[in-house]
């Protein structure tokens, strides 16, 4: 008899436990169905983004390499400047030598502005390196996302719902849009020269 | 003219245009030039070099990592040694001083400011 009763008391703790972790569930059920669609759009964005970052950051390194050729031309000529001015002070009244010192001095300064060169190349070799760590995280997030929708049969179900509920005119929308805003505004050419240009107005 | 043989290291070629300009200005004339820590302890070799300008971020071997390797050896821990980096921040700094580092300068530097922290590091 006390078996029996055992076994009733045994069964009323998993029918209270039940009636914590039903509501439990389907709450967390309620939370599943809510991110996937949004865990599905980040998805697709990823895809269309992380194309485009590896030729973001050669981007960056162009305008380094780009800058950095600019500052030697500038400072080959203001090296060119000072020892036209260093061969000049040689044969010239103290007077004249003192203004030639000074400006020396602009010279120097302008030489030491170019810093910027330095300066602006590290902000944007970090800025790669930002854009970088963040395509990983996005590329880790979505396998992740892939995982849930094949491997589970939550993430199954909720996928096929929404394929159901899809709008390919918005998807196709917003894949557009970020086309356009991402698109690049230098459009160089290497087979169309200025001659080729000019050739057209002729 | 100072004897004194100087080696500044940094990736960037302007900024060391810009450090070899200044030390001419100020009266150095013997200079070796290297791109990151590697290069540096290579060409430090056979050297006798009385001051060392580098630079915090580079690749291969950043600066740190450089001071930590000259302060390690009986060779070149006494040579003084200035930083030169973008690296403004205290704990920086702070990093800096503990491994010994003679003189810090934080970019943009203006030549006057270059200049003293090179006499400041040379009279110690």
């Amino acid at each position: 008899m006390s078996d029996i009763f055992k076994k009733i008391e045994e069964m009323q703790d998993f029918l209270r436990i039940g009636d914590e972790v039903i509501p439990f569930l389907g709450d967390l059920f309620k939370f599943i169905q809510d991110v996937m669609p949004l865990m599905n759009e980040i998805q697709s964005s990823f895809t269309d983004s992380s194309s485009k970052i590896p030729d973001a950051k050669d981007r960056l390194q162009d305008v380094t390499d780009a800058t950095e050729m600019a500052t030697q031309e500038i400072m080959d000529k203001l090296d060119s400047i000072n020892d036209g001015l260093d061969k000049i002070s040689e044969s010239v009244p103290d007077e004249t030598k003192k203004e030639i010192d000074n400006i020396q001095n602009d010279v120097m300064d302008i030489t030491f502005a170019l810093q910027f060169q330095d300066i602006t190349s590290q902000k944007l070799e970090h800025a790669g390196r930002i854009m970088q760590a963040i395509n990983e995280k996005f590329g880790k997030l979505s396998k992740a996302t892939e995982a849930v929708k094949v491997k589970t049969k939550v993430g199954k179900r909720i996928m096929a719902e929404l394929s159901l509920q899809s709008d390919p005119e918005k998807v196709n929308k917003e894949s557009t849009e970020f086309n356009e805003k991402t698109k690049d505004v230098i459009r160089e050419s290497a087979d169309f020269s200025q001659d080729d240009i000019d050739a057209l107005f002729d | 003219m100072i004897d004194n043989k100087v080696l500044f290291v940094d990736d960037s070629p302007t900024m060391r245009r810009i450090i070899k300009n200044t030390l001419k200005k100020i009266g150095f004339n013997d200079f070796i030039e290297a791109e990151h820590g590697i290069d540096a302890l290579e060409k430090l070799e056979g050297e006798d070099v009385g001051l060392i300008l580098s630079d915090w971020n580079m690749p291969e071997m950043n600066g740190k990592q450089l001071v930590e390797e000259l302060k390690g050896n009986d060779k070149y821990k006494n040579i003084p040694i200035i930083m030169i980096t973008t690296r403004g921040m205290k704990e920086d700094v702070i990093t800096a001083v503990k491994m010994g580092v003679a003189g810090y300068v934080v970019k943009p530097f203006t030549p006057e400011i270059l200049k003293g922290k090179i006499q400041k590091a040379l009279q110690k």
